[in-house]
């Protein structure tokens, strides 16, 4: 994935979520973005995430592996990377073991 | 146009302003790269290449979507729609191609 | 892509399990490759199942084009017609309908049809070339099929060795982006022709009669009385009665039918597939739940899916097999009709926990087939000599019943070494193998002591009873139930979610019973609960004996521990017995918990006092509204006695499973016809002025309380109506982007929150809306007071209501007088529209072979009355109203007592069980479904102690309807008299249409007040065709020369053995049927043209009587469907060559080309995707009509829409929108 980059900007500077963020670098999170649900090929999911952090950049993170909790198959992964802009994270918790089953409806 | 951190006009510029412009970065960035687009507004996923970012619209030429009436095309996608995504790095899986002869 | 199959329609033999039960006759689809191979397989093999006999399923992905080459070697033309698809009607409709060229291949000959497919789902294939219900058709004797179509980039492999597949029921489904899933085709299907392995029909060793109707999965059953004969010949297990050890492959080894085999974890999609011709199946699958709607993540939740002929649904487990717990052992997949389920509609979902690489073996040693891992899941462990993994840590003995589990039984055994290995380490009694209550850090425990008892049940006031009713009960009411202290009632036990719940069930069951006219002497020796939707470990908390799995029931006098956990917020989990269900769930073995939101408190709606059990409670929670909580579990086959001892509706013999006895809901009813009072007006049946309240349930609030009723259905085989009147509910619980509905579908097990405020003080009538179901008690009443009283605590969060100042109302034995004033539910300025309707007699016309029902009464304008009466054939009344409009209506009766059929009061045909003299009314009243309207007034029925709202001859009765909200097509039907008006025509439709729509005739373009065939036409929206289809089952009709009809019988075009004739239909299933007061009986064609392909042809017979509804390609359609009339027997609606949404409010949610599970009360809209001739606008005919073949679609419930190529000098076009309409 692509370096971090140096702090080049005032907003990057002060933002203390993103440094909260990076010192969260390589630990696992579950994360829940905005939407009401997500369609892909015609499977419908809601927007839950879990996986280990790799990259955070200023303006999004980037989860690898990432697993979808989608609710008849909560143990997916994804195959590729999945970065999510900041401004789509609904909530998160950091520290989370993907491998926890709990309710999804 | 400009990618510059340049808020006019502003000068406190919120956190949420400096998430999207920074976002925007990122796929300036990813110019001339694959990429794979979920957003929650129909058609639901983009699969193409990155071949440009004018504003805050990503310019995708899409290879792949959900409804394969929309695909060969350039679509203009709001970068701030777009509920997750990955763009394609060296090192890094590839974004998988559908398969059409199984 | 474009995908190629060479199908072929070949004769074949079906042996339909290992006993060697088959059908001679049997007629399947298979790829030309294996044509030949299944052909020699059957002959080398006549008396055991043949793997490659099954129904054929193909599949193809989302975007596809599918060409068919079909070839048809039945010696009569027959087809392929594809459900969902897009086609061209002219050349792939696989049908030979209207004035399309016929898609049917002839005998020997091939056709080629093209599909695109377009969205996920099942694309069922069915023969329309003879749609003829007798043995001698062919969809019931197999000709069925399935187009499995899957995500865009899918592929596909054969889970045993993972190669490539061309067909199959079962296959592995990948995605590169998508999780793999095991895809499992599960086809129910009945009826069909079956002979045992002597030739002879099949008989039942128990009764030493026939047996039941074939009750199959993908081609094969495997029925308790097979098994039963081993028993009773002493092969296998000799102490084993028959019921109890039905599933047990420890006794039998495993069953012909269907095992779904997977790894714990494995994604799923079971295709749920109805491909029979009659009965509406509920699939109940053990361990698992889904979303009803898989397109919607916020849809109900089921674990029980009632599925009509002819329709489909896609199952997608939550979390995968084993559910969340990580269940390992045998679910029970089952039609959960009790007679089906018995007679052999049941299979197994195993699911392993090691490796199966092909190496291992059953305990019975019979080999185990190599299961290929899922390529995205991890690889299961081997099986080790310590650890062997399911079934074979079990320590059963072969040929007998199943082990009891380890630990749960009081004073029982503990694990052996292999178990010790294979359980959690905190092992405990109901929670061995998996720890569902692990799933939460520290959750609620809650134990309930639960016994089952025997004791007599009295259903009603005029001392019809149960002698030996059984019930769950706590063990603390059991003294007080027993001593009559307590009315027994279903036990409902209460919990939040996020509750470990634990029972300790005691069977307090005598061990035998005697003979009775209903049943033979049983051995009910052991029971157990079998729990739904909660988690648990199926191996030894099933309450069950399947499989390999433990027997976790228990003898009489012992007691069990089963555990579960109830994860989240539910409705209602269903628990019945499952060792002797087929004995005793009619006489009342069943039961529910509900899951309340966390941290809600339950009490008493009378004391106040906390409790954890009842029926009817009232909850209250921090943090959202308070409600009334009610349950209602409706049962059928209620096995009762008059107050003199006299058996009610006993069966031909004891043992029988043919519709014996009666109905309940929660262990009573009120039937109607003691509901007469002094004046034997029919129209105060429901008054609890002229009758007092109805002994059944009364659900007590205060006006604006919200309340959740929870609908379950407790026995035994049947579909039922569930209506309120006067309230509504959105359609998916948990998501308010759903249609509302008023109505509800159930069939045994399933279960339904129906959440709602009580706008205004009333009683509000709920009922069982069915003719029969109604007319034998199956109704009672919501009461919502509007002062204080004082055996009902308010809502804590609700202002107090009023102290009282005047006197509850009471009995006077005399109707109720009319309200003085009828109130506008609508705010002060709303337009009001008027409709001044009469009901009056008149002759109605169904077809044009000439039959009619000379004594039709029908609703029409005031205007159209004279026309009507003038010789103009009528039509089911119309009417529509905008959003925010006011509708008022005068009604008024025009009816003559000696006008009627059977003035003597005995109407015999359609026929109802318990016959009783019920003289005809000559009031009438109109109620309406989903409207505003204020229950005192304007509900159209006379129901507890609510004003009169009926209109005597010469009297006008006023009702006021506020249209609040678009709901679209709201049935409309007269209460006053449900045996001597429905059959007769007194139903309509009112349609809710949206804010400034006006109504136009499609041919003038004038405007209209009523019609079945409109333009809808608002300048915000497109010009929309709107087609009305009143969908009706229970008509009473003559032919041209004036004998009465039997249909069903009559209609049926194979002819009916003499000997059959009697009992070949249930009560419910009589009555002609049709469209809009309209029939085409295919029996008049073929009697004129006895050619069975060419039925359906307009060009051989010119059009059909049912309505003929026109359009242009790509006009916009919205098809209104009622179903306000009045049979038990659920319907299916299919459209050819069209598509829609499952909920028209729902733009996400899974789109379909099938409605099912129609009974009366169903009200739908179907807004057609892309207008008329779909997608592609082809022009041609498509067919409307039910899928049930029986007995419907030559009973004449079909029609036509017609989509013109050119400009019809009859037919105006569309207005288009111009872009200076609006230009000032």
């Amino acid at each position: 994935m692509t370096s971090e980059k140096n702090p080049r900007s005032i907003g990057e500077l002060e933002d203390r979520f993103f440094r909260e963020l990076l010192a969260l670098k390589g630990t696992s999170v579950l994360i829940v973005t905005e939407s009401d649900q997500l369609n892909l090929f015609g499977q419908t999911f809601r927007p839950i995430f879990c996986g280990e952090i790799i990259d955070v950049q200023p303006g999004h993170l980037t989860l690898f592996p990432v697993n979808i909790k989608i609710i008849n198959a909560p143990q997916f992964n994804f195959p590729t990377p999945l970065s999510i802009p900041f401004e789509k994270i609904a909530h998160f918790t950091p520290d989370f073991d993907c491998n926890e089953r709990f309710p999804l409806t | 146009m400009s990618h510059e951190n340049n808020i006019a006009g502003m000068n406190f510029p919120t956190v949420n302003v400096i998430h999207d412009q920074a976002l925007v970065e990122t796929f300036v960035e990813g110019i001339g790269k694959n990429i794979f687009i979920l957003t929650p507004s129909y058609p639901f996923v983009f699969i193409g290449k990155l071949v440009d970012v004018i504003e805050d619209q990503a310019v995708v030429d899409v290879k792949v979507t959900s409804i394969s009436e929309l695909e060969n095309r350039q679509w203009f996608i709001h970068i701030h729609q777009i509920e997750v995504y990955y763009i394609q790095q060296k090192g890094m899986p590839r974004i998988p191609e559908l398969k059409t002869n199984f | 892509m474009k995908r190629k199959f060479h199908v072929v329609a070949i004769s074949i033999r079906i042996v339909l399990n290992n006993f060697g039960d088959y059908n001679r006759n049997g007629i399947m689809y298979v790829l030309k490759e294996n044509e030949q191979k299944v052909k020699d397989l059957v002959k080398k093999n006549p008396f055991t199942p043949v793997d490659l006999v099954q129904p054929l399923c193909i599949r193809a992905n989302v975007g596809d084009e599918v060409e068919i080459l079909f070839e048809n070697q039945i010696h009569y033309a027959t087809g392929m017609h594809f459900q969902e698809a897009d086609y061209d009607p002219q050349d792939s409709d696989g049908a030979n309908a209207g004035f399309n060229p016929s898609s049917l291949a002839e005998p020997g000959e091939k056709i080629t049809y093209t599909l695109n497919v377009n969205h996920e789902g099942v694309y069922m294939f069915t023969d329309l070339g003879n749609p003829d219900s007798s043995d001698q058709g062919t969809n019931i004797n197999g000709m069925f099929g399935c187009l499995f179509v899957q995500p865009r980039g899918s592929w596909w492999t054969d889970p045993v060795t993972g190669g490539p597949i061309n067909s199959g029921v079962y296959a592995d489904i990948h995605h590169p982006f998508l999780p793999s899933y095991r895809e499992y085709g599960w086809i129910f299907h009945d009826e069909m022709p079956t002979r045992d392995v002597t030739g002879n029909s099949p008989l039942d060793p128990m009764t030493n009669q026939e047996r039941e109707s074939t009750h199959a999965v993908n081609y094969r059953y495997e029925p308790m009385e097979n098994r039963v004969r081993l028993l009773e010949e002493g092969v296998v297990s000799p102490d084993g009665h028959g019921e109890e050890v039905h599933h047990d492959s420890w006794v039998f080894g495993d069953p012909a039918t269907p095992i779904l085999r997977g790894y714990r974890g494995d994604p799923v999609k079971l295709r749920l597939v109805h491909g029979g011709v009659k009965e509406t199946h509920v699939l109940h699958y053990h361990v698992h739940q889904w979303s009803k709607d898989a397109k919607n993540t916020e849809s109900e939740i089921l674990d029980a899916q009632a599925v009509s002929p002819q329709s489909w649904y896609t199952v997608q487990p939550h979390y995968g097999l084993g559910s969340l717990q990580g269940a390992i052992g045998d679910a029970i997949i089952h039609c959960h009709l009790y007679p089906h389920f018995g007679v052999g509609m049941w299979g197994i979902n195993r699911i392993f926990d090691t490796l199966q690489d092909g190496t291992g073996c059953y305990p019975n040693g019979e080999p185990i087939k190599a299961l290929q891992p899922l390529p995205d899941r991890p690889c299961p462990p081997k099986p080790t000599k310590e650890r062997p993994g399911f079934p074979n840590f079990i320590p059963g003995k072969l040929g007998c019943k199943a082990p009891r589990p380890p630990l749960g039984i009081v004073g029982g055994r503990d694990m052996t070494e292999l178990e010790r290995n294979a359980a959690v380490p905190n092992a405990r009694p109901g929670a061995v193998f998996v720890d569902p209550c692990a799933l939460a850090d520290n959750p609620v425990v809650q134990e309930f002591n639960v016994s089952l008892i025997q004791l007599p049940i009295v259903y009603n006031r005029q001392g019809w009873n149960d002698p030996i009713g059984r019930i769950y009960v706590l063990d603390e009411d059991i003294e007080d139930v027993l001593s009559g202290r307590k009315e027994p009632e279903p036990l409902v036990m209460h919990m939040t979610a996020n509750t470990c719940v634990r029972i300790n069930f005691t069977n307090r069951l005598p061990e035998v019973v005697g003979g009775s006219a209903f049943q033979l002497v049983t051995r009910t020796y052991e029971t157990g609960v079998h729990v739904h939707f909660v988690k648990f470990d199926v191996l030894v908390s099933d309450g069950a004996n399947v499989g390999w799995n433990y027997d976790s029931s228990v003898l009489s006098g012992e007691t069990i521990r089963y555990e579960y956990f109830a994860d989240v917020e539910l409705k209602a989990w269903f628990f019945h017995d499952h060792l002797f269900a087929n004995f005793h769930q009619q006489h009342g073995v069943f039961g529910t918990g509900v899951v309340h939101p966390r941290f809600t408190k339950f009490l008493d709606s009378k004391t106040g006092e906390e409790v954890d059990h009842g029926v009817q409670i009232t909850a209250i929670h921090p943090l959202i509204p308070d409600y009334r909580d009610m349950v209602l579990m409706v049962q059928d086959f209620a096995l009762l006695y008059d107050k003199d001892g006299c058996p009610l509706q006993p069966p031909d013999f004891p043992g029988s499973q043919d519709d014996p006895g009666l109905f309940g809901v929660n262990y009573k009813n009120e039937p109607l016809q003691f509901r007469l009072g002094k004046d034997k007006d029919p129209a105060y049946s429901f008054s609890s002025y002229v009758n007092c309240d109805p002994i059944t349930p009364i659900l007590h609030c205060y006006e604006g309380d919200p309340i959740r009723v929870r609908l379950l259905q407790g026995a035994h085989e049947e579909s039922h109506s569930f209506n309120i009147h006067g309230l509504r509910w959105k359609a998916e619980h948990p998501d308010s982007e759903t249609k509302f509905r008023d109505q509800q579908h159930i069939g045994i097990s399933e279960s339904f929150t129906l959440e709602m405020d009580v706008p205004r003080s009333g009683d509000y009538l709920w009922t069982f809306e069915t003719e029969e179901d109604l007319w034998n008690g199956l109704w009672g009443l919501i009461r919502a007071f509007e002062e204080e009283v004082d055996f009902l605590i308010p809502l804590s969060d609700r202002e107090p209501p009023p102290q009282r100042t005047t006197a509850l109302p009471e009995p006077t034995g005399k109707p109720p007088e009319k309200a003085k004033i009828v109130p506008s539910p609508g705010p002060v300025n709303a337009a009001v529209k008027t409709f001044n309707i009469v009901a009056f007699h008149k002759p109605i016309t169904y077809s044009k072979w000439d039959e009619r029902d000379p004594f039709g009464i029908v609703f029409a304008l005031e205007e159209d009355v004279e026309d009507i009466l003038d010789g103009k054939n009528p039509e089911p009344l119309i009417i529509r109203a905008n959003q925010g409009d006011v509708v008022e209506i005068n009604l008024t009766s025009k009816l003559q007592f000696d006008q009627f059929p059977f003035p003597d009061g005995i109407w015999p045909y359609p026929p109802v069980k318990e016959q009783a003299f019920y003289p005809p009314s000559v009031r009438i009243s109109l109620h309406a479904q989903l409207l505003d309207y204020d229950v005192k007034t304007s509900a159209g029925e006379t129901v507890g102690f609510n004003p009169d709202q009926s209109a005597a001859p010469g009297e006008i009765i006023t009702y006021k309807w506020y249209v609040d909200n678009p709901v679209g097509a709201c049935g409309l039907w007269d209460m006053t008299d449900i045996r001597n008006h429905r059959s007769l025509g007194t139903f309509g439709c009112f349609i809710a249409e949206a804010k400034g729509t006006k109504y136009l005739d499609p041919s003038t373009g004038e405007e209209v007040k009523t019609g079945a065939n409109v333009v809808l036409r608002n300048p915000y929206l497109p010009d929309t065709r709107e087609f009305v289809l009143v969908l009706y089952d229970g008509a009473r009709l003559v032919d041209k020369k004036g004998d009465l009809i039997v249909d069903p019988v009559d209609a049926i075009l194979g002819g009916v053995d003499p000997e059959d004739r009697d009992d070949l239909v249930d009560t419910y299933d009589n009555g002609s049927r049709g469209f809009n007061y309209r029939t085409e009986r295919l029996i008049n064609r073929l009697r004129e043209h006895p050619v069975l392909k060419d039925l359906f042809s307009s060009r051989v017979f010119g059009d059909p009587s049912t309505p003929l509804f026109e359009a242009y390609p790509g006009d916009p359609i919205t098809i209104r469907l009622v179903n306000p009339s009045e049979r038990r027997r659920a319907h299916t609606f299919h459209l050819h060559g069209h598509y829609w949404n499952n909920d028209d409010k729902d733009i996400t949610s899974e789109v379909r080309s099938v409605e099912g599970e129609i009974v009366a009360g169903h009200a739908v809209d179907l807004p057609l995707h892309y207008g008329a001739g779909s997608l592609y606008q082809y022009p041609g005919d498509y067919m409307y009509r039910s899928g049930n073949i029986r007995w419907d679609i030559e009973a004449g419930m079909w029609g036509i829409i017609r989509v013109h190529k050119s400009k019809q000098n009859h037919l105006f076009v569309l207005k288009k929108k111009n872009k200076n309409e609006n230009k000032i």
